[in-house]
């Protein structure tokens, strides 16, 4: 059962505020509940559309368009790997091989212990520094299979 | 037209002089002017999207500038010179729609949509035969997982129509797309089974077989059915529907979306487009029944028609003319009832002819001759979607007038149309209106409601009083009964605040066209009358005190509730609301006839394609009188529960099989066609009439519908020029002398509390039905198979109900058994349960109760 915080409610109150018309609101609510519990679910997205008088399916459809927006269960850390063309040269697709590898999943899984999720992203306008990833809100540049062994490594 | 008044632009399309209202996109000018863009993804009806990017033309500034711009989004300007099939656009035009043919299935011969479908006729006008590309099909199963509309995605060329249309026509965001680039895909939120109004609009716009009507068993190619149009015959809004029919079986019902075709421009709604099940169905009467002794028997309709008219005479010589009875049928044509009334006025010489409406109602045509006293003529309503502002009161559209609805949401979005919802329920009516007032009154306060507008509209001198007092006689008389009408004493009836009132009094004063839509509700507030007394002062203070139009409408409930009171059948008018002549005397046994059948004054009724022990708000009242007439006479289709009090039988047809004309509740006068033969046995209304004046033994002397239609329009003045219906013209109230005034009538509420009975009920038309007889239309019953109530979550919780429990809903007089959803839209302190169930007689709970009915309601174990 989805159900939105007495402070969630206070931030949506804030939120929606900003607009002239509700239903611009959607992308940060939908941020919202993304930060909060790392996916939005099918619940999740008829409450938000309760809170802005949309459909479930102009709901669905806004957050189908973004990539970024998760609907299933995610880890702790989620991992976005660029695959666009600069980091693509400098070796980004075995780099994400080998992420994967170690983390023993497949791009788009989580692993058991739900600590972390990998994702292919697009271009995350990070060129000069490619090939690099997002961890979360972080970004890593300039990876090597050294690099990424010690920013997994690091984290808890 | 809106009181904004649009500039005319000259153009030139294609080398011949041309013009438009500024704003007008290239596609529909050039439309307007006999030119086709080739185009998939446009729709009059719909903004402008420009997704399937084959609609290209060439345009050239007034200073010769070129420019190639899609016709669906780009409006025309003066002295610009528009190119619509060029080399250069063919060849734009083209590679759009060679890409989507490499993915579109290309199966037509097996397709619902080939011989009407815009891909064919574009791929044709284009040339696209030979494609250049390698061919790369998807190949998905279809989607069945609701009843009614198939989703067949091969199909899909993502014009978003369908998106649109669910959004924009309907209100309601059933359908969008999903994923993007080359995932993207139309559908439901997470793919769940849809569930929706089902008005199957989406398969009216849709320009492949990508969405379908699974209704019919009957499916196949468009272009082998024959096709005609009629009139729908289920609600009174009037809407055109496309019959489709395959060796005389009705298959599928269609809209029709040619410009300028009835009133609907294609819309339909669930009921509209999915109840054709009543047309061929096994349970229909098959022949003509006499009652001997409590079981009928069959009989050939020599027998029946001889037996009555035995009857109808020996009645006559015995008791007199005036204890034979009739009452008219809402569902049958205007020719039908001017027949009923004929027959028993000039052959049987009664003139006691009545119907249910007017039975319950008779101040509504009344009020609507009033509207007309006062200059109040009412635009067409094709106009509607022009308005400026609609009120709409307590009516709940997308149940009661769906696609009206339609209409209104159209005019928010090209005319800015603001919308004033007046309902004690919380009515879902979305829109994109700008101005979108909901007044959520109290129950039973619809008159203060109406009152306090017109009080705020002479108080704030948003009318001009000076005008309103030259030309209406008793204005002081009004300014008097408004006084109780304060700011406070509405607050304390209504529970709204006097600031959403003011505001939407000075919305509806101000300079526009209005329209006001009043719902069948009103009749259950117990203050029927004067409610519509109170809107009508209220449209002759904005008629004669305000810049711009007020168009006003008296409620109906069925195809024809206007038209068979237009017709005469009612004891206090004549066809065309004409004086009743002096001969047949004062004596009126069906002005009162549930009194006077019981007593036995009343000796003969013959109730023609009614079914009032179902519907008639008097439940008990109306079986004791039907029980009591010693003869009754029964024509319909299904073997309903009047029918079972019959002494004969007849068995009639339903509106597919039968030609004539309907009369909506806006007074368009429009041709009804069959799309197939009487079913069985079954004769339509029309010749049952016929055939009872034959044996009565003064034929009538032209009874063909076209000679009917004749003499109607000889002696019906108002239908003059309005028949046979193929223009859908509105009859004018010609003839109807001018005499201002408004009608007052004193404050009062409607507080009536019994001990121990702390609910009120609300009862009307389910979205899915409309009385009994769409229960026989298996889509229908589909998607709403069940009648269940309506609760507040927080009476609910107070009665430790949960959605989906059993409940028992008891007046003083009956109770009933019903599951309960809990909805906010129903307000506290009430129950709605929709009214279409026979096993739920909620006509027993009300049993003559004028305003809403007191019950109490316990959770059942």
């Amino acid at each position: 059962m989805f159900t939105f915080t007495p402070e969630d409610e206070k931030q949506i109150e804030k939120i929606v505020g900003k607009y002239p018309v509700k239903r611009s609101a959607l992308l940060p609510l939908l941020t919202l509940v993304q930060r909060r519990d790392g996916y939005i679910s099918p619940e999740a997205m008829k409450a938000i559309g309760g809170k802005l008088e949309l459909s479930p399916a102009y709901v669905q459809s806004v957050m189908s368009f973004y990539t970024m927006y998760h609907t299933h269960p995610t880890g702790k850390y989620i991992i976005l790997f660029c695959h666009n063309i600069s980091c693509q040269l400098n070796g980004a697709d075995d780099l994400l091989a080998y992420t994967s590898k170690k983390l023993g999943i497949d791009v788009g899984g989580t692993t058991k212990d739900k600590k972390f999720t990998l994702h292919r992203e697009e271009c995350l306008a990070a060129c000069s520094g490619g090939p690099m990833m997002r961890v979360n809100d972080v970004f890593h540049e300039n990876l090597t299979t050294a690099k990424i062994d010690k920013i997994l490594d690091s984290l808890a | 037209m809106s009181t904004v008044v649009r500039k005319t632009v000259n153009f030139k399309i294609n080398g011949k002089d041309a013009s438009a209202p500024e704003g007008t996109v290239i596609i529909e000018a050039a439309k307007q002017h006999g030119v086709e863009v080739t185009n998939l993804c446009y729709n009059r009806k719909l903004k402008p999207f420009a997704a399937c990017r084959t609609c290209m033309v060439d345009v050239r500034s007034a200073d010769g500038k070129k420019e190639l711009v899609y016709s669906c989004t780009h409006p025309v300007a003066e002295g610009i010179e528009v190119f619509t099939d060029t080399e250069e656009t063919d060849r734009y035009n083209g590679a759009c729609l060679e890409m989507l043919l490499v993915e579109h299935p290309l199966d037509c011969p097996i397709c619902d949509k080939s011989g009407v479908c815009p891909l064919q006729d574009n791929t044709e006008a284009l040339q696209m035969s030979n494609g250049r590309f390698e061919i790369q099909r998807r190949n998905e199963p279809s989607d069945k997982s609701n009843p009614l509309i198939e989703f067949y995605l091969n199909r899909c060329i993502l014009c978003g129509l369908c998106v649109r249309a669910c959004d924009e026509i309907q209100g309601v965001q059933a359908l969008d797309f999903h994923q993007r680039g080359m995932k993207s895909m139309i559908g439901t939120a997470n793919q769940e089974p849809l569930d929706c109004e089902f008005c199957g609009n989406c398969i009216t716009v849709c320009p492949t077989g990508a969405l379908m009507d699974m209704s019919s068993q009957e499916r196949g190619l468009a272009a082998l059915f024959k096709t005609n149009n009629s009139i729908c015959g289920y609600c009174s809004w009037g809407c055109t529907v496309q019959m489709e029919s395959k060796k005389n079986k009705v298959t599928r019902f269609v809209g029709d979306e040619t410009p300028g075709e009835g009133i609907n421009e294609g819309n339909l709604c669930s009921k509209g487009r999915f109840g054709h099940g009543i047309i061929h169905n096994e349970n229909r009467i098959k022949s003509p029944l006499i009652n001997f002794g409590g079981t009928f028997k069959e009989v050939s309709w020599d027998e029946a028609i001889k037996t009555i008219i035995d009857r109808v005479q020996a009645t006559i010589n015995r008791n007199g003319p005036e204890t034979v009875v009739g009452i008219g049928g809402e569902k049958l044509t205007n020719e039908e009832n001017f027949l009923f009334q004929k027959l028993f006025r000039e052959l049987y010489g009664s003139n006691q002819v009545t119907n249910l409406a007017n039975m319950r109602a008779p101040y509504v045509n009344q009020f609507m001759v009033r509207c007309f006293e006062n200059g109040i003529n009412s635009k067409p309503v094709t106009e509607l979607e022009n308005s400026d502002v609609v009120l709409v009161f307590n009516s709940d559209l997308p149940s009661e007038y769906p696609v009206g609805g339609n209409s209104v949401r159209k005019g928010t979005i090209f005319s800015g149309t603001d919308v004033i919802i007046a309902n004690p329920r919380k009515v879902v009516f979305k829109s994109e209106s700008n101005i979108d007032i909901r007044l959520n009154y109290s129950l039973g306060s619809d008159m203060t409601v109406a009152n306090r507008i017109a009080r705020i509209l002479i108080d704030e001198g948003i009318v001009n009083t000076a005008n309103v007092k030259l030309a209406v006689p008793n204005y002081d008389e009004l300014i008097q009964s408004l006084a109780p009408y304060t700011a406070e004493a509405a607050q304390q009836a209504t529970g709204l605040s006097d600031e959403v009132l003011t505001r939407a009094a000075k919305r509806f004063g101000r300079t526009a066209d209005r329209y006001i839509l009043i719902g069948n509700d009103i009749f259950d507030s117990g203050q029927g009358e004067d409610v519509l007394n109170a809107l009508l002062n209220l449209s002759i203070l904005v008629h004669h005190g305000a810049e711009g139009s007020v168009s006003i409408f008296p409620p109906r409930e069925h195809c024809n509730s206007q038209g068979v009171n237009d017709m005469g059948c009612t004891p206090d008018f004549l066809p065309g609301y004409q004086p009743v002549p002096d001969h047949f005397g004062t004596n009126n046994p069906a002005g009162d006839l549930l009194e006077n059948c019981t007593n036995g004054t009343i000796k003969f009724l013959h109730i023609a394609g009614e079914d009032p022990v179902h519907s008639y708000y008097k439940g008990e009242k109306i079986k004791n009188a039907l029980n009591t007439v010693p003869f009754l006479v029964v024509q319909d289709v299904y073997m309903t529960d009047t029918a079972k009090m019959a002494d004969v039988i007849l068995p009639a047809t339903t509106y597919a099989e039968k030609e004539g004309s309907f009369t909506n509740m806006t007074r368009h006068v429009q041709k009804v066609t069959p799309a197939t033969l009487p079913q069985g046995q079954s004769r339509t209304d029309h010749d049952i009439f016929t055939q009872l004046a034959n044996v009565f033994g003064k034929p009538f002397p032209n009874s063909a519908v076209s000679d009917v239609q004749d003499e109607i329009s000889k002696t019906v003045p108002i239908y003059n020029g309005t028949l046979p219906g193929s223009k859908s013209v509105q009859w004018a109230p010609d003839g109807f002398k001018q005499n201002p005034g408004f009608r007052v009538t004193e404050a009062r509420q409607e507080t009536s509390q019994k001990e121990g009975f702390a609910f009120k009920l609300v009862s009307n038309n389910h979205m899915f039905h409309i009385g009994s007889y769409t229960q026989y239309a298996k889509a229908l019953t589909d998607i709403g198979p069940d009648c269940v109530a309506e609760l507040n979550p927080e009476d609910a919780r107070a009665l430790g109900i949960g959605d989906g429990d059993r409940i028992m809903i008891e007046s003083d007089m009956h109770r009933v058994e019903v599951p309960v959803i809990l909805s906010t839209v129903t307000a506290k302190g009430t129950v709605y349960v929709p009214k279409n169930w026979v096993a739920v007689q909620l006509n027993l709970l009300r049993n003559g109760e004028e305003g809403p009915v007191s019950i109490k309601i316990s959770k059942l174990g």
